[in-house]
């Protein structure tokens, strides 16, 4: 079977929960600078409030995870494997779901698992050797659990076509909707290596797709894929391609923003033609859509590209309110504060958003410079070192600083988009501290810049400063 | 080996000659081409008590080489007036004909299907939205329509007199609009001609 030769590959799902490395790192800095001596006595989450349970696996190790959870099920409900992963299935890989389905209406769980045929069979099928498709009696024929038969030539097309329009675990008997389980994929495609390969992939891809606790790396052609205790909008990074991403959404981390947020902020980034309009003199926003409309030529009469709304470009109303006394809109004028009013709202909410979105923009050009002076430090060290001007272990504060430099100009440029949608006092209390993490990293960085003719202490010193800023503002404003 | 599919057409073609409906000549397929068993012709007869009745549904089969493991490809060539059928392109929406679709169905079970469609509408369902809207908000005017569109493109007995809806038509021919366009307008709305004149002017 399939899914035992997987697990031959694979190491027991324990393995999978390691120790983060990369987070014991962060800490030596509260550690040497005593800036917070009870660091040791708080649980990991408290002192870092990034840190998140995951681990990161190729794809074929989820195999053994499934594997483990079937085994659990079947164990607790007295059932078996098969029946066991399509009741698995059927909840979104659930256990306490399907426990408490098993132990209510159990053959109704078991018809919305599609284990038992929702519909009784259509007529009993004649004891013929013939299969119903193809008519031919060549071939032995299969019978499914619901009890329809058809030669195994007919099952395997079938299964191919059903492959190819992307189906795997949801494939059904040819004549009800029984499910057909791994156990009968793995019989009937014994002989066809190839298909039987195509039905994991897919049904991996799907299972990963589906369970809550799983996600695929979003890196370009990465195999990996997070394993979770508890779903949320925190940082996994992937040990092979070393992308950041957030485990809630799939997209890239963006802590302190929450997802919904983030998602708006994306929106709002890539229709930048109201940023570009902006610039342009000659704009003016749709007073419906509130998107921004350029002039071209003397016609007064302006139709919104994106609502089409027809408006008059003097005075910002309805165009069908002038159809036949063009200067009407005069009369409008004659009261400039409600256009004013107007005008200017839209005009303050387009210059809000340009005031978030350049600084998150120039945060994220200085994150790609700060890359490149990391590289300098790098080819600075080598000299260095092949000068007899100490070992590489004697720099390696230079490359943790460059680390913990990007570290928080990341967090940094991911405020912006938190800031924009915030209101309020809140508001007040979190930009201040934003400035203050951004005054450090400006510090951190001019040092940096100067790594080698800077005081190693100094370095350090600012090093923990900026770090405690970055870590306050995560824990101060959690975003979960 | 002949491939599958083929098989499966000439047995299936079999089946429905010889099947009661036939007898009776409810259902019908024909082979346009004996070397092309891929396009079939296929007959419906408007069942009783609708306002289809008597009427001659032709339907263009087509067969996918994944046949049967695929369902044909089915729609009406005949114009009808029906929720689940569009009035334009004859594509009609049937579950067994996407994803209800069973490897041990025929062409005789797609067939009978459709008439059984005829017969019971799934207003609920639609591929026409105007007509369904039609069929739920006037019952009566739908009929009246369903009724014309029978008579006019399926053949079915004149049993009503249409000199109300033949006028209007008239009135929009001699405007210059198609016999087929101006129908269409009509009863896209409810058979006010004014609104169908305004659907067709601007
Ligand atoms: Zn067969
Ligand atoms: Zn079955
Ligand atoms: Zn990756
Ligand atoms: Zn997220
Ligand atoms: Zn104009
Ligand atoms: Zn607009
Ligand atoms: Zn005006």
């Amino acid at each position: 079977m399939a899914f035992d030769s997987q697990e031959s590959q694979t190491s027991s799902v324990g393995d999978y929960y390691e120790s983060e490395e990369e987070e014991e790192d962060d800490y030596k800095y509260f550690e040497e600078e005593d800036l917070m001596e009870d660091s040791e006595t708080f649980s990991k989450e408290n002192s870092d409030p990034e840190w998140y349970e995951h681990s990161c696996m190729p794809s074929q190790e989820v195999w053994s995870i499934i594997k483990k959870e079937v085994c659990q099920l079947s164990q607790d409900l007295q059932v078996t494997d098969p029946i066991a992963r399509l009741l698995l299935y059927s909840t979104k890989w659930d256990k306490s779901l399907a426990v408490s389905k098993f132990n209510g209406d159990k053959n109704q769980f078991f018809i919305d698992a599609h284990i038992h045929p929702s519909k009784p069979k259509r007529q009993p099928l004649e004891p013929c050797t013939e299969c119903p498709i193809c008519f031919s009696s060549d071939d032995a024929n299969y019978q499914l659990y619901c009890g329809h038969s058809f030669c195994c030539d007919c099952w395997i097309s079938y299964i191919i076509s059903k492959l190819e329009r992307g189906v795997s675990l949801g494939i059904e008997c040819m004549d009800c909707d029984v499910l057909m389980g791994f156990e009968v994929i793995d019989t009937l495609l014994v002989k066809r290596s190839s298909v039987i390969r195509r039905y994991y992939q897919l049904a991996l891809s799907q299972i990963v797709e589906s369970h809550p606790l799983l996600r695929w790396c979003p890196g370009r052609d990465c195999d990996m894929v997070f394993a979770v205790k508890e779903p949320l909008p925190k940082r996994i990074q992937c040990t092979h391609c070393n992308l950041a991403t957030c485990f809630q959404c799939g997209e890239e981390y963006h802590s302190p923003t929450d997802c919904e947020s983030f998602k708006n902020w994306l929106l709002k980034c890539r229709d930048d033609s109201e940023t570009a309009h902006y610039i342009t003199s000659n704009t003016k926003d749709c007073p419906k859509c509130s998107s921004a409309i350029e002039k071209n030529g003397g016609c007064n009469h302006i139709r919104c590209t994106k609502c089409s709304f027809d408006f008059c470009w003097m005075c910002l109303s309805a165009w069908a309110k002038h159809n036949n006394e063009y200067y009407a809109c005069s009369r409008y004028q004659a009261d400039p504060d409600v256009m004013k009013a107007k005008v200017t709202k839209a005009r303050e909410a387009l210059k809000k958003y340009i005031f978030y979105f350049e600084r998150w923009d120039n945060h994220h050009k200085s994150l790609l410079l700060e890359e490149e002076t990391r590289f300098k430090i790098q080819t600075r060290i080598k000299e260095q070192v092949s000068n007899g001007e100490g070992t590489w272990i004697d720099w390696q504060y230079l490359l943790d600083a460059a680390d913990l430099l990007r570290k928080c100009r990341y967090t940094l440029k991911y405020t912006y988009p938190r800031a924009y949608w915030m209101i309020g006092d809140k508001k007040h209390l979190f930009e201040y501290q934003q400035a203050q993490l951004e005054l450090e990293i400006e510090n951190l960085s001019w040092k940096v810049e100067r790594a080698t003719i800077t005081d190693r202490a100094d370095l350090e010193r600012q090093m923990a400063v900026t770090e405690i800023r970055r870590v306050t503002l995560l824990r101060d404003f959690k975003h979960y | 080996m002949a491939s599958l599919h083929i098989t499966r057409v000439k047995r299936e073609f079999r089946e429905v000659v010889s099947s009661e409906e036939a007898q009776k000549s409810q259902i019908k397929i024909e082979i346009i081409d004996e070397s092309d068993l891929t396009k079939l012709k296929g007959t419906v007869i408007g069942p009783p008590d609708t306002p289809f009745e008597g009427g001659t549904y032709i339907l263009d089969i087509r067969i996918p080489d994944t046949y049967p493991f695929n369902p044909p490809k089915v729609k009406f060539v005949t114009k009808i007036w029906h929720p689940n059928i569009s009035s334009v392109t004859g594509a009609i929406c049937l579950d067994i004909l996407k994803d209800q679709w069973a490897a041990a169905m025929t062409l005789r079970t797609v067939l009978l299907s459709i008439q059984a469609l005829l017969q019971a509408a799934e207003p609920d369902d639609p591929q026409d939205a105007v007509v369904a809207k039609q069929y739920k908000g006037d019952p009566e005017l739908y009929r009246k329509t369903a009724k014309h569109w029978a008579q006019t493109y399926a053949g079915a007995p004149k049993t009503t007199d249409d000199a109300e809806i033949s006028a209007k038509i008239d009135t929009l021919l001699q405007m210059g609009i198609t016999e087929t366009k101006a129908r269409e307008a009509l009863s896209t709305h409810s058979w006010n001609l004014e609104a169908a004149v305004d659907s067709l002017f601007t």
